[in-house]
C-alpha cells in the first residue's frame, strides 16, 4: 500500500499524531459536537439514545461514536467510478484517530487488530488503522444518566436489528408468534423515508402485540453541509450491530438477533467484477463472527449474534409471512437499496438486486397479489427493461439461480471454492467440512428451484393469448422457453438439427471406412458446434469394468453413440448394440444414437426409433 | 444487505467497440476469439505488468510451495515463500483458505490479488481432483502430499502453471466482460453459451501455449529444473517466469483471433 493514498480521519477533536511519518492524501475532521469555533459536521444522536436507556458505560459510548464516525467517513470518501477500467480506487485506506473515554481498552493491540480485520473484510477496503487518544468526555444525557439507573435486566427480552425490510419484519412476526418474549427492535435511522417505514411498521405491530415491542432508534449521519460522495455504505453493519449490542448490554443479555436470509447473507458474487465486497458481505457469516469477537472483547465475556434465518431463502421468508396473520404488512416493508433516488409514489426502485430478489420471492411464495407491482417504480417483469444495469442485475440473478439448481455438490464446490473458503469456518454448528459445504449447496439449490417456480408462476399470471409479451421484459426473457430447458434437452435438440443433415452430406460421395472412421468425422462436426463434447469420454463404470461412450461431456448429461449399418453390421446387430448401451450407461444420461444407414436397411424408421425411445431417455437419429 | 455495485465498462470508443461486439455476438467462434483479443488489447499494458504485482506473484508461489512441501518437508526458510503444512493431509478447501490468507498478507493491488487467488484456487481444485482420481486405486496415508508431490517435476509444474494462467486469464477477461454482457446480449442462452465457450477457448489457448508450443513447455520445464528442482527460486525469478507466461498467453490469444481472420 502506498502511504500517501491513505485518508486520516480525526474524530472527537483528536490531534494529528506527531510521531507518524505517514503521508496522507486527505485529512478529515469529524465531530458531532462543536469543537471551539468549528461546528459539528456529523450528527450522532447519542444523548437522545442514552436518555432512552438512562445510561451506557463509557466503553459502549466510545463504540457507538467510533462506529458512527467510520460510517460517516465511509460515505465521504469515494470508492472510484463504477466505469473505471479496473477498480483500484475501490479499496481505500483509512487511519482513524479518535479521542475516547476508555483509552486503556481501545489502545490495546488486540482491539485495534480485531476492528481492522473486521472492517477490511466487511467493506473490502484496503486498510483500517486506529489510533486512540485519551481525554474524551461528554455531558450526562439526563438526570438518570448514572450507573445506578440501569434498566432492569430481563431474561425474557430479545434484542434484534430492525431495518424495516422484509426479513426483519418476518423475524419480528415469527419471534412474536413462537415466543412470549418482549422484543427490543433496534434501528439506525438516516433518511426520512426509512424512518417513516420503520416507525409505521413498529406502530402496526405494537397495536397487534401490545406491551411486547420497544423500538430503540439511533440517528446518525453527516450534516447537510457535508457532501456524501459514496452510497455503497459497506460499513453500516458495524454501526447497526453496535447499537444492538449497546441495547443488549443494557438488558444484561449476551446475545442479539439479526434476521437476514442465508442466500443474501452469503451473497455469492454473480459476476467476476463483484469481488472485494462489491457484492456486499455485511451479514456474511465471517463478518458476523468477527463482530461477535469485537463485542466479546468489549464486554469481556462471549457475545453471540444469532442469525435465525441463515438456512432460509427469501422465498422461505416470504412464505413465513404469508402463513402469519400479518401478510398485509408486507407492502409496508421496504427492501430496496436505492430509496435515496426519486421514486415518485413508489417505495421500491424495482431494479436493484434486493427488489428483484423480493419480487421473485413473492411469486415463488404465490403472494404476488399482495406484494404487487404498484410499490415498484419499475416493473421489470412485464415492462421493457431499458436500463443496462437493471437488465444485468435481472439476467444474472436468473442465471445464478439456474446454475444453483443444476449444479451437483461437486461442481458447486469446484466453482465456488474460493468463496467457500471465506465462509466455511464461520458457519454455526459442528458439522464436518463436507457436510457444511453440502448444507450451503442445499440452501442455494433450494433457492434456485424456488426461482424456477417463481418464473413459472410469472408466466401463468401474466401470459395470455390476447396480449404480447413486452420485448426485453423479464417475462420475455423467461417466456423464451429455450432458456428454461434442461441443458441436456437443449443439446439434444441442437444435435437433432445439426447431425442428420451434416452427416448425410459428408458421406454423400465417400462413405466412412468403418465405425471408428464415422466417429472421427462426427467428432469433427461436433467440434465446430459443441466443444463441450469430447470423443471417447467419459469413462463410466459398469459391472466391475469400464465403458466409454463415443462422445460425451463432463457437464451435460448427454452421451452420443454412433452405429454404422452395413453388410457386417445388420440392423439387428445394431439393435443389439443399442440395447447393450441402454443397459450400460447411467439412467441420468440422455443417449443420442446416430445410426448411419446409407442403404436403408432399416425398413420402418418410426418403429425402430419408437422401440428404443420408449424404453428410456434416448433419441435415435437415422441418417442417410 | 445483499447489495451489488452496478459496474460498467468505460465510455471510451475502444471499450464501446467491445460492448458492441458483445451485443452482436452471433455464436461464432471467430467473433468470440476476436472479442477476447480486443479486450486484452484494451488492457495490454496492464496485462504486461501483472508479473510485477506482489499478490499475483504470491498466488503463483503458493502452487510451487505446495509441490515443494509435498516432496521435502524441510525447505530452506524464505520470507517470500509460504510454509504450507501438508503433514495432516489438509483438504483442498483448507489449502485454499491458507492460500487466501497468504495472498492477503502479500497483496499489492486488491483487484489483482483477488483474481490471482481465485485462479490459484481453481488450479488447486482441478489438479487435486485429477490426481486423486488416479491415486484412489492405491492406498495413501496422505493424499494431499501424494497429489502435490506429482507437481514437483518439470511436467507436473508445467501443467499446474498452465491451469493457473488459463484460469487467471479467463477470470481477468470476465472481470471486464461480465459487467455488460448480460445487459447487451440478445438472448439469455447466448450469455450462458458465451461464458462457457470463452472458458473452453482460453483453456485451449493455454494448452497450446504450454503444451503444443514447445517454447513455453520447454521454458517452464527448464525454468523448473534450473530454479526450482533443488532450490527455492528468488522473487525476481518468479517474476521472470510470470512475465514470460503472461506474455505467451496474451500473444496466443491475439494470434488465434488474427489467424482466424485470414
Amino acid at each position: 500500500m502506498s502511504a500517501d493514498a491513505s485518508v486520516m480521519v480525526l474524530c472527537n477533536g483528536a490531534a494529528t499524531p506527531q510521531n507518524g511519518s505517514m503521508k496522507y492524501r486527505k485529512t478529515i475532521d469529524l465531530n458531532y459536537m462543536q469543537q471551539g469555533d468549528t461546528p459539528a459536521n456529523v450528527r450522532i444522536g447519542l444523548p437522545a439514545f442514552v436518555r432512552s436507556v438512562h445510561h451506557l458505560p463509557n466503553r459502549v459510548l466510545d463504540l457507538l461514536e467510533l462506529a458512527a464516525y467510520v460510517y460517516c467517513a465511509d460515505r465521504m470518501v469515494s470508492r472510484g467510478r463504477s466505469r473505471a477500467v479496473e477498480f483500484h480506487s475501490w479499496g481505500r485506506s483509512f487511519h482513524f484517530v479518535i479521542k475516547v473515554r476508555d483509552y486503556d481498552f481501545w489502545s490495546r493491540n488486540d482491539v485495534s487488530e480485531c476492528l481492522s480485520v473486521l472492517l477490511k473484510f466487511m467493506t473490502g477496503d484496503h486498510q483500517y488503522r486506529f489510533s486512540f487518544q485519551p481525554g474524551h468526555s461528554t455531558p450526562k444525557s439526563g438526570l438518570f444518566d448514572d450507573e445506578q439507573s440501569l434498566l432492569e435486566e430481563s431474561s425474557d427480552v430479545s434484542v434484534m436489528l430492525f431495518s424495516g425490510g422484509l426479513d426483519s419484519l418476518a423475524g419480528v412476526v415469527h419471534r412474536l408468534a413462537v415466543t412470549d418474549e418482549k422484543l427490543c427492535l433496534v434501528s439506525h435511522q438516516t433518511q426520512t423515508g426509512t424512518v417513516h417505514t420503520q416507525n409505521r411498521l413498529v406502530e402496526a405491530l405494537q397495536i397487534r402485540y401490545p406491551s411486547r415491542i420497544h423500538h430503540y432508534r439511533f440517528r446518525s449521519n453527516l450534516t447537510r453541509f457535508v457532501r456524501r460522495v459514496e452510497e455503497t455504505q459497506r460499513s453500516r453493519a458495524l454501526l447497526y450491530t453496535s447499537i444492538a449490542y449497546a441495547i443488549s448490554q443494557v438488558y444484561g443479555s449476551d446475545r442479539f438477533l439479526v434476521y437476514e436470509n442465508g442466500v443474501t447473507s452469503i451473497n455469492f458474487a454473480r459476476r467476476q467484477n463483484l469481488s472485494n465486497a462489491r457484492a456486499s458481505r455485511t451479514t456474511h457469516p465471517q463478518a458476523i463472527n468477527r463482530l461477535e469477537c469485537l463485542f466479546s472483547l468489549i464486554r469481556e465475556q462471549p457475545i453471540q449474534i444469532e442469525v435465525p434465518f441463515l438456512w432460509k431463502t427469501k422465498t422461505d421468508v416470504m412464505e413465513l409471512l404469508k402463513k402469519s396473520a400479518h401478510s398485509n404488512l408486507i407492502t409496508s416493508s421496504v427492501s430496496c437499496s436505492k430509496t435515496y433516488k426519486n421514486l415518485g409514489p413508489a417505495t421500491h426502485c424495482g431494479g436493484c438486486s434486493q427488489c428483484i430478489d423480493r419480487r421473485f420471492a413473492a411469486y415463488g411464495a404465490r403472494i404476488d397479489d399482495v406484494d404487487e407491482a404498484g410499490i415498484y417504480s419499475t416493473d421489470v417483469i412485464t415492462c421493457e427493461i431499458s436500463d443496462g444495469e437493471v437488465r444485468t442485475t435481472a439476467v444474472d440473478y436468473v442465471r445464478q439461480a439456474k446454475e444453483f439448481s443444476e449444479w451437483n455438490v461437486d461442481h458447486f464446490f469446484a466453482e465456488l471454492t474460493s468463496e467457500l473458503s471465506d465462509l466455511i469456518d464461520y458457519l454455526p454448528g459442528n458439522l464436518g467440512e463436507t457436510e457444511t459445504v453440502e448444507q450451503v449447496w442445499n440452501l442455494c439449490r433450494r433457492h434456485g428451484n424456488q426461482v424456477a417456480t417463481a418464473m413459472n408462476r410469472m408466466r401463468n399470471v401474466h401470459e395470455n393469448l390476447y396480449t404480447t409479451v413486452e420485448k426485453n421484459s423479464l417475462l420475455n426473457l423467461i417466456s423464451d422457453r429455450e432458456y428454461l430447458k434442461d441443458p441436456a434437452y437443449r443439446l439434444v435438440e441442437a444435435l437433432c438439427r445439426i447431425l442428420p443433415n451434416a452427416v448425410g452430406k459428408m458421406f454423400s460421395v465417400h462413405q466412412p471406412k468403418d465405425e471408428p472412421d464415422l466417429n472421427i468425422k462426427i467428432s469433427a462436426i461436433l467440434d465446430t458446434h459443441h466443444t463441450e463434447l469430447v470423443q471417447e469420454h467419459p469413462a463410466v463404470s459398469f459391472a466391475g469394468g469400464h465403458t466409454v461412450p463415443d462422445h460425451g461431456s463432463d457437464h451435460i448429461d448427454v452421451f452420443i453413440e454412433a452405429k454404422y449399418i452395413r453388410k457386417s453390421t445388420t440392423p439387428s446387430k445394431a439393435s443389439e448394440g443399442i440395447a447393450a448401451d441402454l443397459t450400460k450407461y447411467p439412467q441420468n444420461k440422455h443417449i443420442v444414437f446416430v445410426v448411419y444407414d446409407p442403404t436403408r436397411a432399416v425398413k420402418d424408421d418410426q418403429q425402430f426409433k419408437h422401440d428404443f425411445e420408449e424404453k428410456r431417455r434416448c433419441t435415435v437419429l437415422l441418417v442417410r | 444487505m445483499g447489495h451489488e455495485r452496478g459496474d460498467a465498462l468505460p465510455h471510451s470508443k475502444r471499450w464501446r467497440d467491445v460492448v458492441n461486439q458483445l451485443a452482436e455476438w452471433s455464436g461464432s467462434q471467430h467473433e468470440l476469439e476476436e472479442l477476447a483479443a480486443a479486450t486484452l488489447r484494451n488492457v495490454s499494458s496492464k496485462f504486461r505488468s501483472l508479473h510485477t504485482d506482489d499478490g499475483v506473484v504470491a498466488a503463483f508461489q503458493f502452487l510451487l510451495a505446495l509441490a515443494k512441501n509435498a516432496s521435502s518437508g524441510n525447505l530452506p526458510e524464505q520470507s517470500y515463500m509460504p510454509d504450507v503444512d501438508l503433514s495432516d493431509d489438509p483438504s483442498s478447501l483448507r489449502l485454499v483458505g491458507e492460500l487466501r490468507s497468504w495472498v492477503n498478507d502479500q497483496q499489492d493491488s486488491q483487484e489483482y490479488a483477488d483474481i490471482a487467488a481465485q485462479a490459484s484456487s481453481d488450479a488447486i481444485v482441478i489438479w487435486s481432483e485429477q490426481k486423486k482420481k488416479q491415486l484412489t486405486i492405491f492406498e495413501s496415508d496422505n493424499l494431499s502430499k501424494d497429489v502435490w508431490r506429482q507437481a514437483d517435476n518439470g511436467a507436473g509444474f508445467c501443467e499446474v502453471s498452465r491451469m493457473f494462467f488459463s484460469k487467471f486469464t479467463e477470470r481477468y477477461l470476465n472481470y471486464f466482460l461480465d459487467r455488460e454482457a448480460s445487459a447487451v446480449m440478445k438472448h439469455a442462452q447466448d450469455r450462458d453459451q458465451f461464458s462457457s465457450r470463452l472458458r473452453t477457448h482460453i483453456d485451449d489457448v493455454s494448452r497450446f501455449a504450454f503444451e503444443t508450443s514447445r517454447i513455453t513447455q520447454s521454458f517452464a520445464a527448464g525454468w523448473f529444473n534450473n530454479h526450482a528442482r533443488d532450490q527455492i527460486p528468488s522473487k525476481s525469478q518468479f517474476k521472470g517466469f510470470l512475465s514470460i507466461a503472461f506474455g505467451k498467453m496474451r500473444e496466443e490469444l491475439i494470434r488465434e483471433a488474427v489467424d482466424h481472420e485470414r
